[in-house]
């Protein structure tokens, strides 16, 4: 069972509102700045010695065209960070709404065990189709 | 037919996942859950401890563990945040880590406004030997130059550099996320101790790291003044460099309950496997020996 509940903070509840929206701004806004610049980050040590592409590559040039407003061309350099930044930005704008209405319950996502051993499986999954992926794109 | 009671469980800072009253009243009786979990189902305003639950009045054992009063921090910082906690706070965790930090709660927030503090305090004296002593690229080229690689010092200048006040607003800018970057070393060093099935909380890990990595942050304001020589700033960093790493890991160790070898091992494991999975540590390693001939 995996679901979205809305419920009160436990006493000591991370604020999940605040921290990850200011996470979110906050690398955004440094990126963004840092893109403005034109410096160039290195490249990746592992795809230069061994041809194949790590999890991470793809996410510079994903960033920087996420940050130039092309959605679709992010997308197709690391599927997976554009669909983490997008799930970023709905969070950050969500969080916008709750302070904006003094909601007393949160929402968050419930899952009991088997719900999460699903999460986590289909987690690796995720990441093994982002990289078949970035292994077709970024090779060619 | 009515929907079976779903009941969230959370202990401390973590939220244990949702549980069916047959699940949570078997978890009571077996000590998977304590009368102090707090527990929320649908309807309710508010958390309530699992002992105060009618449902499962008769599954709670009284076991004196509960009974006990829990160990009040004594770490100036959790007790009230002012300067004053704040250096008290360091003092004591510099010096007597092990007395103080295992009380802590180590609450995420806490610690993120105590890593801020640390850097605010840590940023005037960068701003101040950035300006003061302006870039050392050239410096760096001419250390290059020292060790026989004349070309790629040539390279280096080369490149464009940025200006000061880019630099400077960098460093600015910097202060805003430079704790979450240390969240994530602390998130790291959880994994790690969950590969060495240590059951120590992601949220306690994570707060240690952030007041472990302050105080390092505090401790080398000192070498601002060194901007002058690069060599000199250089080698005062690698002669602190030990000292740096007890302060770090006996801090950190403590505010884990597990030990400062034990997080350095950590560290180490997590590094190696880190250099080993994403910087092709191997190949480095292997092109090093091809090069030299061995």
């Amino acid at each position: 069972m995996i679901r979205f509940v809305r419920r009160p903070a436990f006493p000591r509840e991370l604020n999940h509102e605040l921290v990850w929206p200011l996470a979110f701004l906050g690398l955004g806004g440094a990126g963004w700045l840092w893109f403005r610049t034109g410096w160039q980050l290195p490249g990746c040590v592992f795809m230069r010695w061994t041809g194949w592409p790590c999890f991470g590559c793809g996410g510079t040039r994903c960033a920087r065209h996420l940050a130039a407003g092309d959605v679709p061309q992010a997308f197709l350099f690391h599927p997976l960070f554009a669909l983490v930044v997008l799930v970023a930005a709905l969070w950050t704008l969500w969080s916008a709404v709750w302070w904006l209405r003094r909601d007393p319950l949160r929402l968050r996502l419930a899952a009991d065990e088997a719900g999460w051993t699903r999460l986590r499986r289909g987690l690796l999954v995720a990441l093994l189709l982002n990289w078949f992926w970035q292994c077709h794109y970024l090779r060619a | 037919m009515s929907e079976p009671l779903q009941i969230h469980i959370a202990r401390q800072t973590i939220q244990l996942g949702v549980f069916s009253a047959e699940e949570v009243a078997a978890g009571l009786a077996n000590g998977r859950f304590t009368r102090l979990d707090l527990a929320w189902t649908n309807g309710m305003a508010a958390w309530k401890p699992l002992g105060e639950w009618p449902e499962f009045a008769t599954a709670v054992p009284s076991s004196p563990v509960d009974a006990e009063p829990a160990v009040a921090s004594v770490i100036p910082w959790e007790q009230g945040k002012s300067l004053g906690s704040f250096f008290a706070t360091v003092k004591l965790a510099i010096l007597s880590p092990r007395e103080t930090l295992a009380t802590g709660r180590f609450a995420f927030g806490d610690w993120l406004v105590f890593c801020y503090v640390a850097l605010v305090l840590s940023l005037p004296f960068q701003l101040a030997a950035l300006f003061a002593f302006g870039s050392k690229n050239q410096q760096i080229a001419e250390l290059m130059t020292q060790f026989g690689a004349a070309a790629a010092a040539e390279q280096f200048l080369a490149t464009s550099e940025p200006p000061l006040w880019a630099t400077a607003l960098i460093m600015v800018v910097g202060v805003g996320f430079a704790p979450m970057s240390y969240a994530l070393t602390g998130l790291v060093q959880w994994l790690g101790q969950k590969v060495f099935r240590l059951p120590v909380a992601l949220e306690r890990t994570v707060a240690a790291t952030l007041l472990a990595s302050a105080l390092v942050l505090l401790l080398t304001i000192p070498l601002q003044f060194l901007g002058f020589s690069l060599l000199l700033q250089v080698g005062a960093a690698l002669l602190l460099g030990v000292p740096l790493c007890i302060v770090y890991y006996r801090a950190l160790g403590a505010a884990t309950g597990t030990g400062a070898w034990v997080q350095f091992g950590i560290s180490c494991f997590v590094a190696f496997v880190l250099c080993c999975c994403c910087c092709g540590l191997p190949f480095v390693l292997l092109g090093g020996l091809t090069a030299g001939g061995v």
